[in-house]
C-alpha cells in the first residue's frame, strides 16, 4: 500500500510535532483491505443510517444493536457496522458465537454482568503507555484485568454444552485471553485500593514495598513510642528520673533537666535554653529525628510518587497483554450484546451461503419496530431475490405505504447478517453480498447550491458504474426530482440497464411511483411487480403495509395531502383536475405509450463503449490523446496498440 | 518606535512562533495566561474575563488566564470550539530556579489527538486522518491515539469518502499546497490542518514506520 504507507508516515510525524512521544501503544499498522468488507458508499452508508441519524431525532441502527458492556466493545460495533464481511467462515464464527450465547442465557447474564465492570480496558492502556495514567486508573485497570480469569472459566464452562464446531471456536476464543495475573499481582501488592487521583499527595503506595518509605510512616505514626523509647534509654543512661522530651517551634525536640540533675547531664548533648528551674538539651540523635518527622511527608510524598511512576513504567512492558486482552473482550462482548437482543426482540440466525439468492420471510425494520407505539405491531413482509427468476422488483403504491421502509429494511438485515448478528425475520437465507447501494429519499444538498436532481442523479451514476453480480441495489423514487416523463424515462432506461447488464445481475428494488414502468415486467424476463397494498373505504385509505404480487393503479397523493391537513379547497380542487385529466385520458394515453416504446432487451455490453460518460472511453481517450503519431515507430504503435487492447478486455 | 519586551514576553513570543496556529497556555505562577488574540478568543469561548495590561512598556496586551486545576475543565472546551492547544508548563520548581524559571510545551492538544476523558465520546473512536493523493488513488491512515488503533488503507475517491463517512475523523491532515483541493474533494464538513508538503514522501513515511515499530521493513507490518 504505498501511497496508503505515506499518510501513516504523516501521521508519525504530526505525533512528534504536537509532542507526543510517548506512544508505545501503537503497536500495529493495519491494512484495512478493501475486498474483505462489504461495499458500502458514503450515500448508504448516511441513507440507511447506520450510524448517525439524518435528522436530529432519529435513531440510527447502531443505538438498536449497541448493549454492549464496555466502551471498547461500543467501539468494536460500530466498526463492524462500517465494515460488514463478505467472507462466510467468518460470519458464520461470529454467528455460531452469537447462537451459543443465545441457547445460554444464564452464562450470557453473568458475562454481561462481569462486563460490566470492566471498563474502558482500551484507554487504559493508552494512558499507561502515554505515562498519563492516575493512580485511581490504574487501581481500575487492575480490576479490569483481573476480571479475565472469571471471564475464561465462565466461557470454559459453556464449552461441554456446544457443538463440536462452536466448541472449537470459542476454544480458539479463550486461548487468546492473556494471563495477566503478573501485572494484577504487582499493581494490587504495591498500589492501595483506595489509591487518590493524583500521584503527588502520597496516600497510594502499600506498606512492605519500601524500607525507607514504611520507616517514615512508621516515624509518623508512632512517633511518641519513639520519643518515649529515647526517653527511656537516655534515663536509664542518665539516671535522671525526670527526664522530659518536649517539642516547641523554636528549637524543636528537646530534652529538660531540672536545676537538680544538671549534673548528670553527659557531654554529648548540646545546651539550647537556660530557664528558672531547669535546662534544655538537645541531641543529634533527637535533630535527626526531627528533621525526619518534619520532612517525612514530604518525603513520603516525594517517594510513593517514584514509586508509582516505578509501578507504571512496569505496566507499561506489560500493555501488549492488556492490548490482546482488550481485543478480545470488545469482541466478545459485541457477540454477546448480539445475543441479547436477538433474544430481547427475537430475532433468528440468518442462513448465509454463497448462492445468488436473497429470501427474507416475514422480515422487520429493526429500527422501526422499536419505536411503534405500544399496542401496534409492525406488519411483517417477505422479500424474495434471485438473478434467476426474479433480480429485480418494481415496487409501486401510495405514499406512506411502507415503500421505503421495506427497502432500507431488506439492506438492513442483510447487513445485520454480514456483521455476524441474527436477523428481525422469522427466517431469511442470504447469498452473500459484496456491495449495497441505495438511492433513497432525497438528501437535499440545497445549501451548497446542488439541486435535489443533480445529486439524485450523482448519486444514481456512482451505482450504475459500480455494479457487481453480487450488489443489492436499492432505489426509492427515481427520478421524481424532474418533470414526470423525464423521470420515466430516466427511471425506465435504468430498469433496464439493471436487468441487461451483461456482467452484473444485481439484485434490485425498485420503489416508484410511475405505474406506467410495470409495463417493464412484460418487456424484461427477471422484473416482477409488486405493491404495497392500501384498502379504499368511504373515501379514506387504510395502510395495510403488506407486500403483494401486480402493479398498483393510484398513488392517493391526494389523500395524502388531505391527511397532512392540506386546506380542503386545494384538496377539493385537485380531485377535479385529477379526474378532468384521468377523463382526457392522459393517463391511459401515457400507458398505452408506454407499450410502444421500442424493447431494449440485449445486453448493454461492448455497443456502449464508445457512447458518451463511460469511463473506460473516457480513459482511451485521455490515453489516445496522449500518443504522438509522428514520434512512434512501428513497434511502438504496436505496443501501445496493446495496451489499449488491454485496457479494454 | 519598538519598545523593549520584558524577559518573560521574548519567552512566551518564542513558543508562540514556534507553535503556529496554536493558541497558548502559557503557565504563569498558578495560572494559565493567554496573551493577545489568544486571549481574545480565549475568554470568548470560555467565558473568562479579558482583562488589559500594560506588558513592560510594550503597550496594551489582552489577558485571560484561569487557575491551572482547571485545565481539565477549559482544556476541553478549546479543543471541542475546534482550537489547537499548545500547552506550555513551568519545566523547574519556581523556588529553585534562578532568573526566569524554563518552560517548554509538554503537549499540543488538537481534536484529532487527544487523551482527555473530557474531549473524547466513550463509545466513539476519535480518529486522525492523513490523507495522501497520487494520481488518483487516495492513501489514508487512521490513528486513535486513545486506543492505540492505526490503520492504513488506499483506493479510489469513492472508497476515501466511504471510510471518511464511517469513521468521522475529528482531524484531517493534507499536504498545505493543495488546501483548496481538498475542500474541492471532500467538502467542508471536516476539521482539516494542512501539512507541509515534504512531510509527504515514501522515504521519509517508511523510515517513521521502521523507526516507530523498530522492523527492517514497512513489508513485515500485518
Amino acid at each position: 500500500m504505498p501511497v496508503g504507507i505515506i499518510s501513516a508516515g504523516v501521521i508519525l510525524y504530526y505525533l512528534t510535532e504536537t509532542e507526543h512521544h510517548q506512544v508505545s501503544h501503537i503497536s500495529q499498522l493495519t491494512r484495512l483491505e478493501e475486498e474483505r468488507y462489504v461495499w458500502l458508499d458514503k450515500f448508504t452508508i448516511r441513507n440507511l443510517e447506520l450510524l448517525f441519524p439524518q435528522q436530529e431525532k432519529g435513531v440510527p441502527l447502531v443505538d438498536i444493536l449497541d448493549q454492549t458492556q464496555t466502551p471498547m466493545g461500543g467501539r468494536l460495533l460500530r466498526r463492524w457496522i462500517a465494515l460488514p464481511l463478505k467472507e462466510i467462515n467468518k460470519i458464520e464464527e461470529r454467528l455460531d458465537l452469537v447462537d451459543a450465547f443465545v441457547a445460554n442465557p444464564e452464562p450470557l447474564e453473568v458475562l454481561r454482568e462481569i462486563l460490566g465492570t470492566i471498563g474502558d480496558l482500551e484507554r487504559m492502556v493508552s494512558k499507561i503507555a502515554s505515562k498519563r495514567i492516575s493512580p485511581k486508573e490504574l487501581v481500575l485497570f487492575k480490576k479490569a484485568l483481573s476480571q479475565v480469569e472469571p471471564i475464561r472459566k465462565e466461557l470454559s464452562n459453556m464449552l461441554s454444552n456446544l457443538p463440536q464446531k462452536t466448541q472449537n471456536i470459542l476454544q480458539k476464543f479463550i486461548l487468546n485471553l492473556q494471563n495477566s495475573e503478573l501485572v494484577v499481582d504487582k499493581i494490587h501488592s504495591t498500589l492501595k485500593d483506595d489509591a487518590p487521583l493524583t500521584s503527588n499527595q502520597g496516600k497510594m503506595i502499600q506498606r512492605g514495598i519500601n524500607k525507607e518509605l514504611d520507616e517514615l510512616h512508621e516515624l509518623l505514626n508512632s512517633g511518641k513510642e519513639y520519643l518515649e523509647k529515647i526517653t527511656e534509654r537516655e534515663i536509664e543512661r542518665t539516671g535522671i528520673n525526670s527526664l522530659k522530651i518536649q517539642f516547641n517551634k523554636v528549637f524543636g525536640y528537646y530534652l529538660e533537666v531540672s536545676n537538680a540533675n544538671k549534673h548528670k547531664v553527659p557531654n554529648d548533648w548540646t545546651r539550647k535554653q537556660t530557664l528558672t528551674n531547669a535546662e534544655r538539651y538537645i541531641t543529634e540523635e533527637l535533630k535527626i529525628y526531627e528533621e525526619k518527622i518534619l520532612t517525612a511527608e514530604e518525603k513520603i510524598f516525594g517517594i510513593e510518587q517514584i514509586l508509582f511512576q516505578e509501578l507504571v513504567d512496569f505496566c507499561a512492558t506489560q500493555i501488549t497483554i492488556a492490548q490482546q486482552n482488550a481485543k478480545v473482550l470488545a469482541g466478545l462482548d459485541v457477540l454477546v450484546s448480539f445475543a441479547k437482543i436477538s433474544h430481547k426482540f427475537n430475532y433468528t440466525r440468518p442462513q448465509i451461503n454463497d448462492s445468488d439468492v436473497l429470501d427474507i420471510k416475514a422480515g422487520r425494520h429493526p429500527v422501526i419496530e422499536q419505536q411503534l407505539p405500544i399496542g401496534e405491531s409492525y406488519i411483517p413482509n417477505d422479500v424474495f431475490l434471485d438473478t434467476e427468476n426474479q433480480q429485480i422488483i418494481i415496487i409501486t403504491g401510495p405514499n406512506m405505504a411502507g415503500k421505503s421502509a421495506l427497502l432500507r429494511q431488506t439492506a438492513l438485515i442483510v447487513l445485520m447478517a454480514q456483521i455476524g448478528c441474527f436477523v428481525p425475520a422469522e427466517k431469511a437465507t442470504i447469498g452473500i453480498v459484496d456491495k449495497i447501494f441505495t438511492r433513497v429519499g432525497a438528501s437535499d444538498n440545497i445549501a451548497k447550491g446542488e439541486s435535489t436532481f443533480m445529486v439524485e442523479m450523482t448519486e444514481t451514476a456512482s451505482i450504475m458504474n459500480n455494479l457487481s453480480g453480487k450488489s443489492l441495489v436499492l432505489m426509492d423514487e427515481i427520478g421524481r426530482g424532474t418533470s414526470t416523463y423525464d423521470g420515466i424515462s430516466i427511471a425506465w432506461s435504468i430498469l433496464e440497464f439493471l436487468h441487461n447488464h451483461p456482467k452484473a445481475k444485481a439484485k434490485t428494488l425498485f420503489a416508484t411511483h410511475y405505474h406506467e414502468l410495470n409495463q417493464l415486467e412484460h418487456d424484461l424476463s427477471r422484473v416482477k411487480n409488486y405493491n404495497v397494498s392500501v384498502q379504499e373505504e368511504n373515501n379514506k385509505i387504510i395502510f395495510l403495509r403488506k407486500l403483494q404480487r401486480g402493479g398498483s393503479e393510484h398513488s392517493f397523493g391526494i389523500h395524502v395531502a388531505q391527511m397532512a391537513g392540506m386546506p380542503s379547497a386545494i384538496v377539493q380542487r385537485a380531485g377535479e383536475v385529477l379526474s378532468h385529466l384521468e377523463k382526457e385520458k392522459i393517463h391511459e394515453e401515457l400507458g398505452e405509450k408506454v407499450k410502444e416504446i421500442p424493447k431494449q432487451t440485449q445486453p448493454v455490453g461492448q455497443l456502449t463503449l464508445f457512447e458518451p460518460y463511460n469511463p473506460e472511453f473516457e480513459k482511451l481517450k485521455k490515453h489516445l490523446k496522449q500518443v504522438d503519431v509522428n514520434t512512434l515507430t512501428p513497434i511502438e504503435a504496436l505496443i501501445k496498440l496493446n495496451e489499449l487492447k488491454k485496457m479494454i478486455s | 518606535m519598538k519598545e523593549k519586551e520584558t524577559p518573560l514576553m521574548k519567552q512566551y513570543n518564542l513558543f508562540k512562533k514556534k507553535y503556529p496556529g496554536a493558541l497558548l497556555l502559557f503557565r504563569v505562577g498558578d495560572f494559565y495566561e493567554t496573551f493577545g488574540e489568544d486571549a481574545v478568543k480565549a475568554s470568548k469561548i470560555l467565558g473568562i474575563v479579558l482583562t488589559k495590561r500594560n506588558n513592560g512598556g510594550t503597550g496594551e496586551t489582552e489577558l485571560a488566564g484561569f487557575p491551572h486545576h482547571a485545565l481539565d475543565t477549559y482544556l476541553p472546551k478549546l479543543v471541542k470550539a475546534g482550537e489547537r492547544v499548545a500547552i506550555c508548563d513551568q519545566l523547574e520548581d519556581p523556588k529553585l530556579a534562578k532568573g526566569l524559571v524554563k518552560r517548554g510545551v509538554t503537549e499540543l492538544v488538537t481534536p484529532g489527538v487527544s487523551f482527555n476523558d473530557t474531549v473524547l465520546e466513550v463509545k466513539r473512536n476519535n480518529y486522525l486522518c492523513a490523507i495522501t493523493l497520487h494520481k488518483d488513488i487516495f492513501g489514508l491512515a487512521f490513528l486513535d491515539i486513545s486506543t492505540g488503533e492505526f490503520m492504513v488503507s488506499q483506493g479510489s475517491k469513492e472508497y476515501a469518502d466511504k471510510l471518511l463517512q464511517s469513521l468521522q475523523p475529528s482531524e484531517v491532515l493534507f499536504p498545505k499546497p493543495q488546501k483548496m483541493l481538498f475542500k474541492e474533494l471532500f467538502g467542508e464538513d471536516f476539521n482539516t490542518f494542512f501539512v507541509d508538503d515534504w512531510v509527504f514522501q515514501t522515504d521519509f513515511a517508511e523510515n517513521k514506520i521502521k523507526e516507530h515499530f523498530k522492523t527492517q521493513s514497512t513489508k513485515v507490518l500485518e
